[in-house]
């Protein structure tokens, strides 16, 4: 088992069985339609002893036995409510489709080979030998190595938690723009000017660049002009980040902080109250610097202190989230010299538009293919984020339109039909 | 002659696919969630040999390559590109056509999103299954019985759950027109605002930044 929490021997997924047990039905509905893709949801609900209701995957039933679950792929969502009461009402039909096993026996070994509880005795599943040729014929004409392989094995000192890198994507709309910056490099990111000016901690450039997401802000001010600011290139500074803050004073770096430019990083838990006076630093070799902003960890206290000082004209503030602070504050403890870019949080939907603007503007030659599959790529990180808004689903369908994949077109004009935004 | 396969999950058959005792296996984009799962799978897929994992942002892009690639944890650094078997695992439901490898692995069963049967050889291994590389109280065996965590005499008191922190439209209008039958009962963070009654005990999943589901 790798790298999930477990409480007294149950992982989360063991913990969702036993939150569905008692229940006589489970709603299954998947993130995407597409054929095959059938995550946990569905087996979850088995285990429980349950009747999924299930909505997703249009090919289920090849997998589970269509007695044992409702498939409501095959009504719409009305009628499938209608078909779950139904059931429901109905005690023969209820035991009947409970009773039912969802997998049949001549299913499991093709499914779960791999499983190590899943006998294989026959060993009947030997991979045809054509697969065997045909991935020997490709090694052996392998003439060079891809030169992204040594790119990858060059990163191999990076931090050990990059789990940054996949930060949820619910959660950052900052992970979007990014994303967008790299696939789409003549992205034109809106230059909206926020007031607060560099607001927000990402990154240090040569590593991980990008990826240090964080959150401005909080529901007080969350729809408010300021943080639909996104910042680019503009207001970007190189700066220090001191380690500690104690009180209003200070604890200087591992080495002299001598730029003007100095934020703190606040403590998780920290009870200082930055609101007396600007902070200043203690010790340093620039004993006159100002502080420029503040870097807290994310609790609701630190949160709702900074925000409300910021509200008040005082120092700028950026919240991040534990684990970034970590990687921070080891990266400080180290004395890495940091270059942090100071961008601002935009909203999600702006940051779609530039995402597909960014996608827009690769289009200097739409007749070129490859320039067509550069959009392609943009939108599709789009989707990855955002597969719920229309125009992004408008626009990936005309992409796909254009690229000659008129099934994906459909799929996604489908789904753009039902969406509203 | 390219001989191409659809697999469906003979995975066991992987470590005897090529002479090959070496991999590069390449995990594509996707949720945490789900690569971790192939993260806790992946071993098992490839046992005996020399597995090198890769998270990628992409792989269909040049200048994404550039600048988007990190290694997690505990690989080995290869001294040569010869011999070893590229694999590709695409974990979410996106358009891989443009995937080159030796291998791809693929959640989805979609010729869409699948890259053409000549580039590549493809493993159909759908997350239902990879479920239960992250399950410790059930084995696959227990879908071949039903309802065995309740007994099947007894009638469950409880109408309808729902569980999830991705509030997809069609998950709330489902839950808005269950609840006209009866309280369904909302476990995660999604589903608050409908009509249904709210459990605030889940999962760490659901509440933790997991993922995306």
């Amino acid at each position: 088992m790798h790298g999930f929490e477990t409480v007294e021997n149950h992982t989360y997924l063991d913990r969702a069985v036993e939150a569905y047990t008692g229940y006589r039905f489970v709603v299954c509905v998947e993130n995407t339609r597409a054929s095959g893709y059938i995550t946990e949801k569905i087996v979850s609900a088995f285990l429980a002893g349950t009747i999924p209701i299930y909505i997703g995957a249009p090919d289920v039933a090849a997998h589970f036995d269509p007695e044992s679950f409702v498939n409501c792929n095959e009504y719409s969502l009305e009628e499938c409510a209608s078909e779950v009461r139904r059931i429901d009402l109905n005690e023969t039909l209820y035991r009947a489709m409970r009773n039912h096993p969802p997998l049949h026996e001549n299913r499991l070994s093709a499914a779960f080979s791999w499983h190590p509880d899943v006998p294989n005795e026959d060993n009947t599943w030997t991979v045809p030998s054509a697969l065997e040729n045909y991935l020997a014929s490709k090694q052996t004409s392998k003439q060079t190595c891809d030169s992204d392989v040594f790119q990858h094995t060059e990163l191999l000192s990076a931090p050990p938690d990059v789990s940054l890198l996949w930060r949820p994507r619910t959660e950052s709309a900052m992970t979007l723009f990014l994303r967008a910056e790299r696939v789409c490099p003549s992205a034109t990111l809106p230059p909206v000017k926020s007031r607060f000016g560099a607001t927000c901690l990402i990154t240090q450039p040569r590593r991980l660049q990008g990826f240090l997401g964080c959150e401005v802000g909080n529901a007080a001010i969350k729809d408010s002009e300021h943080t639909t600011s996104y910042v680019k290139g503009r207001e970007v500074t190189s700066l220090e980040v001191a380690p500690t803050f104690h009180g209003n004073k200070c604890i200087p770096a591992p080495r002299s902080v001598n730029s003007s430019n100095v934020w703190l990083l606040v403590p998780e838990g920290s009870s200082c109250d930055h609101s007396s006076s600007t902070p200043t630093i203690e010790n340093s070799s620039s004993p006159n610097t100002r502080i420029s902003g503040l870097i807290v960890v994310q609790s609701a206290a630190t949160t709702t202190s900074s925000m409300q000082k910021d509200e008040t004209g005082n120092l700028p503030w950026v919240s991040i989230s534990k684990v970034d602070a970590s990687w921070l504050h080891h990266e400080l403890t180290r004395g890495t010299p940091l270059e942090i870019e100071i961008t601002f949080k935009p909203k999600f939907h702006l940051a779609i538009d530039a995402l597909l603007a960014a996608a827009e503007a690769n289009t200097s030659a739409p007749e070129d293919r490859k320039t067509l599959t550069s959009r392609a790529a943009c939108v599709q990180h789009a989707l990855t984020i955002g597969p719920l808004f229309k125009r992004i689903n408008l626009a990936a369908a005309g992409i796909c339109r254009e690229l000659g994949n008129h099934i994906s077109a459909d799929a996604f004009e489908a789904r753009a039909s039902r969406l509203v935004l | 002659m390219l001989a191409i396969l659809y697999l469906v999950l003979s995975t066991r058959s992987l470590a005897y696919a090529s002479n090959a005792d070496s991999y590069l296996v390449r995990i594509g984009p996707g949720a945490t969630y789900y690569q971790r799962f192939f993260e806790a799978t992946l071993p098992l897929l490839f046992p005996g040999t020399s597995v090198e994992f890769v998270l990628e942002n992409t792989a269909s892009n040049a200048c994404d390559q550039a600048t988007n690639l990190t290694i997690r944890g505990w690989s080995k650094t290869p001294s040569a590109c010869g011999g070893r078997t590229d694999v590709f695992v695409s974990s979410e439901p996106w358009d891989a056509t443009s995937i080159e490898s030796d291998l791809l692995i693929t959640t989805v069963f979609a010729q869409a999103l699948l890259p053409p049967r000549s580039a590549s050889s493809i493993l159909y291994l759908p997350f239902y299954s990879l479920s239960f590389s992250q399950r410790l109280q059930h084995s696959p065996q227990a879908l071949l019985r039903p309802g065995h965590e309740t007994p099947l005499s007894t009638r469950p008191g409880r109408f309808c759950a729902f569980l999830a922190r991705n509030c997809i439209e069609d998950r709330l209008r489902l839950l808005r027109l269950l609840s006209a039958h009866e309280h369904v009962d909302a476990l995660g963070s999604c589903g608050s605002d409908a009509p249904v009654r709210r459990f605030p005990v889940t999962p760490l999943r659901y509440f933790l930044s997991r993922g995306d589901n």
